[in-house]
């Protein structure tokens, strides 16, 4: 199955802003895509508690508590979503993308690939690393044009 | 996948009613960041524990309009509750963030009744224009007639009222 770039479902996007989620069943780490889903179609307070914060970046917000990317060198693309349920830190690692560079530069968005439950104090790695394999993947860069075209 | 026409906050009242509840406790945290108040000085000043000030914090889902104002009291602010129109009948793109609403309002010298704000008109000593008249944004050509032509016999009177009083009128606001 081919590589595939789904906005979140009920979500708000602008001008700047957009959340999607990336489809790609061949790849083992790429497991964000249940997550949403299964919360999505859930009515309980988790899923507003998450919508919430996406929302809250599509509009221009800050709040690290809530999400945040990395400076550090060789993580730019890397970003998160967090939230705790039941005292476990959830979080949702996505990839930044600016898909309309010649028709709307400053248009970023974050294409989720992982859900993860956070243990210490410092991110995973691997996550890092995984967020700059996909965005140098170029069938998901392939398909992050196709959802969001350049016109 | 579930089917939902526009926002997520479509679903419910429940689900609205988190997105707005979640938008004032975003508003108090950042107020708090920035003034250095930690959770369990806002609970001292509540009278409350810390774990029930970090659950409104963390869960804002079932606040209360008494635990609204308490909270902002708490943190020397106040709060309003404001209806809009933003041309979203549908509810595409869910509520409006009140820190935009707030940004604004500070942006305008943060008026505090409606002649400050350019609602309303007051003539020194004379006509005094009730706040319903005030002005609204009506896009151009669907100002209903009747309105648009009370308006504008109150513009006259204001305006007659200021000529009439020669340099010693004026008005308060504008």
């Amino acid at each position: 199955m081919a590589v595939k770039i789904v906005p979140i479902p009920g979500g708000k996007g602008t001008a700047f802003r957009a959340v999607a989620y990336v489809i790609w069943p061949e790849d083992a780490d790429v497991t964000a895509a249940t997550t949403i889903e299964k919360l999505f179609k859930s009515d309980g307070g988790e899923k507003s508690k998450l919508w919430s914060r996406f929302d809250y970046w599509v509009d221009g917000g800050i709040k690290d508590s809530y999400f945040h990317g990395w400076n550090e060198s060789g993580y730019e693309h890397c970003f998160v979503f967090k939230w705790n349920k039941s005292d476990k830190m959830q979080r949702l690692y996505g990839v930044l993308f600016h898909p309309k560079r010649h028709t709307n530069p400053r248009f970023i968005v974050c294409v989720l690939f992982s859900h993860c439950v956070k243990f210490g104090k410092f991110t995973d790695p691997a996550q890092k690393k995984k967020a700059e394999t996909l965005y140098r993947n170029a069938n998901v860069k392939a398909a992050v044009e196709k959802a969001y075209p350049d016109k | 996948m579930a089917q939902l026409n526009g926002h997520w906050t479509n679903e419910s009242v429940k689900a609205f009613l988190y997105r707005i509840s979640f938008d004032f406790v975003t508003q108090l945290e950042n107020m708090m960041d920035a003034d250095g108040v930690k959770p369990n000085e806002l609970a001292k000043r509540l009278g409350v524990s810390k774990g029930r000030v970090s659950q409104i914090l963390n869960n804002p889902g079932n606040l209360t309009l008494r635990t609204v104002v308490e909270y902002a009291r708490a943190l020397d602010v106040k709060v309003a509750i404001v209806a809009y129109d933003d041309d979203d009948v549908d509810n595409d793109n869910g509520p409006v963030n009140p820190q935009i609403f707030a940004a604004c309002w500070e942006r305008s010298g943060k008026p505090t009744d409606f002649f400050s704000a350019g609602m309303a008109v007051a003539v020194t000593g004379g006509v005094e224009i009730d706040a319903r008249w005030s002005r609204r944004d009506v896009p151009a050509g669907k100002l209903d007639p009747e309105m648009a032509a009370t308006m504008a016999q109150i513009d006259s009177m204001v305006w007659q009222s200021v000529e009439d009083r020669g340099e010693n009128a004026g008005t308060d606001s504008d």
